[in-house]
């Protein structure tokens, strides 16, 4: 097995404004990540389990990229997200709901564009697009402007120009949020494909039935620390998925849970 | 490099493929060109002299043949007689009389000798007729005798003549109006551009390629400057167009063709700094604003400032010194109207683009630093 991501020890605490403090009811600082590590390999589907603000998306911005962890690094197919962002950007793919299209441009335009900003070549960005666009249905609406698109049309169009470089990571935070249950199936079952071409994948889901039907391995992240890190079969061979995170929780959160 | 030319291309796109966008840039302009005819064209008819009027004038010393050179002129005129210059004077302001003119003793003896006698017009600046009068009456007097000071007295006390004031209104006016359409224009796009990408989250979507900060900030800046530019100059030809007809009234031989190429290009290397200092101080705005809504809150104080600048430039007598063209804003203003009087000096000019493509470098840099900070980019 070749270790294409290794994240070491990674931390990261935001600093919340006042508003912040009394909804959150917390402090001035919240830890977000807290000595995170964990490590990907070459050709499989990684996947970052745990509840909403455990840390996981945190944890995908940082190796995307998109923030500066405090502490401790990730390493990108050898290159530090630290030292080398620029260089990391090029490896990667990033997709999270957060990423939007510009309403006013076409999925075609958007795909030539970024295209272009990855220096993609023009032949082989032609046939890429031509394939992709195929594969996700967008020929049909490849010409009408991302505003007045669906949001699963919405989100193929993301995913696609996500990929425009054909990274050989792709980081996707929650796949399937949003989207009907067709649209997150060809969503699922495109991510396999990739897995399968040699690609390696990270997502982070709160959903343990998606983490099941298409993860080979499974951190679980409960308040900003990586409780267990284990392929899916060694994590699910006694119970389901759903009643291992529950031990987990219960023994990171103590009496309390 | 490559990258930058790929943004800027479509910022481009964005804007001028946009209809409604697009409109909004021009539109100002057309609107600036009817208004101000318009308000050119009611003042026009409030202030232009009665063609049937005849004036009435007071002369005292009068040369031989003063009356032929008027009648030559086809002026039409009535004598009035009054005791002595003051009391002329007096009618003059009291609108009894369009105008008096005091020869000095023994005029034409003068000129004969090569002397320089003095001829002294009084009229009234507030009474159209009065003014008529003296702008058709002086370049007579003027032309004939060549060895003569003409001196023009405004009554009531004001000492310019209407030449003078013209001029000055086109240096007070312009500076300040290019500035302001400048800046709005930036402001639309910039908010627009930056902001705008920023509220709606298609700006992370840039940031995640490998593209560098600096070529992001660079492109963005380019387009927007182009496209304010565009705005600008419909603004400023709009404003142009129209200003003959809305000085028509208080000047009405306002000429601008006296202005050449070299001032017009001057003109334009002025607003094309200014412009790309505009687009990267409101971009940097832009960028620390979460909203188009915020990013325009935030500029408004802005525009105060560079109104203040521009007014500054417009009332401040005298020559400027030479450390006055280190401040940004007012030393655009300051160009713009040393351009307009004739009174531009190529050290000026060179101080102002100098100072502003520092700031613009530094804003560049700034910005670039922006694009980095998660706290600034993803701050929600």
């Amino acid at each position: 097995m070749e270790e294409i991501l290794k994240v070491t020890d990674l931390k990261k605490t935001f600093v919340l404004s006042r508003k912040q403090q009394i909804t959150q009811k917390c402090g001035k600082y919240k830890v977000a990540v807290d000595g995170l590590s964990f490590s990907a390999n070459k050709g499989e589907i990684f996947g970052l389990l745990g509840p909403n603000g455990a840390g996981k998306t945190t944890t995908l911005r940082i190796i995307s990229t998109l923030i500066k962890a405090d502490s401790g690094d990730a390493v990108v197919d050898g290159i530090s997200v630290k030292e080398n962002p620029d260089g990391v950007r090029a490896k990667i793919g990033f997709l999270t709901s957060e990423l939007k299209l510009e309403d006013f441009f076409t999925p075609d335009y958007l795909f030539d564009y970024f295209s272009n900003l990855h220096g993609v070549e023009k032949s082989v960005a032609e046939e890429r697009k031509a394939r992709l666009f195929e594969k996700f249905g967008i020929k049909e609406f490849a010409h009408v402007k991302v505003g007045d698109l669906s949001t699963g049309m919405k989100q193929k169009t993301s995913i696609v120009i996500s990929i425009v470089h054909d990274p050989d990571i792709i980081i996707f935070d929650e796949p399937t949020n949003g989207l009907d249950v067709i649209t997150a199936k060809a969503v699922t079952d495109f991510l396999k494909e990739l897995r399968d071409s040699g690609k390696t994948i990270i997502i982070s889901t709160h959903i343990f039935s998606l983490a099941e039907k298409i993860c080979d391995r499974v951190g679980v992240i409960i308040n900003g620390k990586m409780t267990a890190c284990e392929t899916l079969a060694y994590l699910t061979k006694e119970k389901p998925l759903e009643d291992v995170f529950f031990d987990l929780y219960k023994k990171e959160m103590g009496e309390d849970a | 490099m490559r990258n930058i030319l790929v943004i800027m291309k479509k910022e481009l796109k964005r804007f001028f493929t946009d209809k409604r966008l697009l409109l909004s840039l021009i539109l100002p302009g057309v609107i600036i060109f009817v208004v101000y005819s318009l308000m050119g064209s009611i003042v026009n008819g409030l202030v232009s002299p009665d063609k049937e009027h005849v004036s009435t004038v007071y002369v005292a010393n009068k040369t031989e043949d003063f009356d032929s050179l008027l009648e030559s002129a086809g002026i039409k005129w009535k004598t009035a007689e009054y005791p002595d210059a003051d009391a002329a004077k007096e009618a003059v302001k009291n609108k009894k009389l369009d105008l008096a003119i005091v020869f000095e003793e023994n005029f034409k003896q003068k000129t004969d000798n090569g002397l320089v006698p003095t001829v002294t017009f009084y009229y009234n600046s507030t009474e159209k007729q009065s003014a008529a009068f003296f702008q058709s009456v002086s370049p007579i007097i003027s032309s004939t005798f060549t060895t003569v000071t003409v001196k023009a007295n405004a009554v009531p006390q004001d000492m310019a003549t209407k030449e003078d004031v013209s001029a000055m209104v086109i240096t007070m006016i312009l500076p300040m109006l290019v500035l302001m359409l400048l800046f709005s224009g930036c402001m639309a796009v910039a908010t627009e551009s930056i902001a705008g990408e920023k509220e709606r989250g298609t700006i992370a979507t840039l940031l995640i390629t490998p593209v560098k900060r600096t070529h992001i900030a660079i492109g963005k800046i380019l387009a927007l400057s182009i496209t304010a530019l565009l705005s600008a100059t419909v603004s400023f030809i709009g404003v142009f167009a129209s200003l003959p007809k809305l000085m028509g009234g208080s000047g009405g031989n306002i000429d601008m063709s006296v202005y050449g190429f070299g001032t017009f290009a001057g003109t334009f290397g002025v607003i094309l700094i200014t412009v790309i200092l505009f687009i990267v101080l409101l971009s940097v705005i832009s960028t620390l604003a979460k909203s188009v809504k915020e990013a325009s809150q935030y500029a408004a104080p802005v525009m105060i400032i560079v109104m203040v600048g521009a007014l500054a430039s417009s009332f401040g007598s005298g020559k400027p010194e030479t450390w006055q063209y280190l401040i940004p804003v007012y030393n655009s203003a300051l160009c713009l109207k040393g351009l307009f009087s004739f009174e531009f000096s190529a050290l000026n000019f060179l101080l102002t683009v100098g100072v502003n493509a520092v700031l613009i470098a530094a804003g560049v840099f700034v910005l670039a630093r922006l694009f980095n900070s998660e706290k600034i980019m993803f701050n929600k």
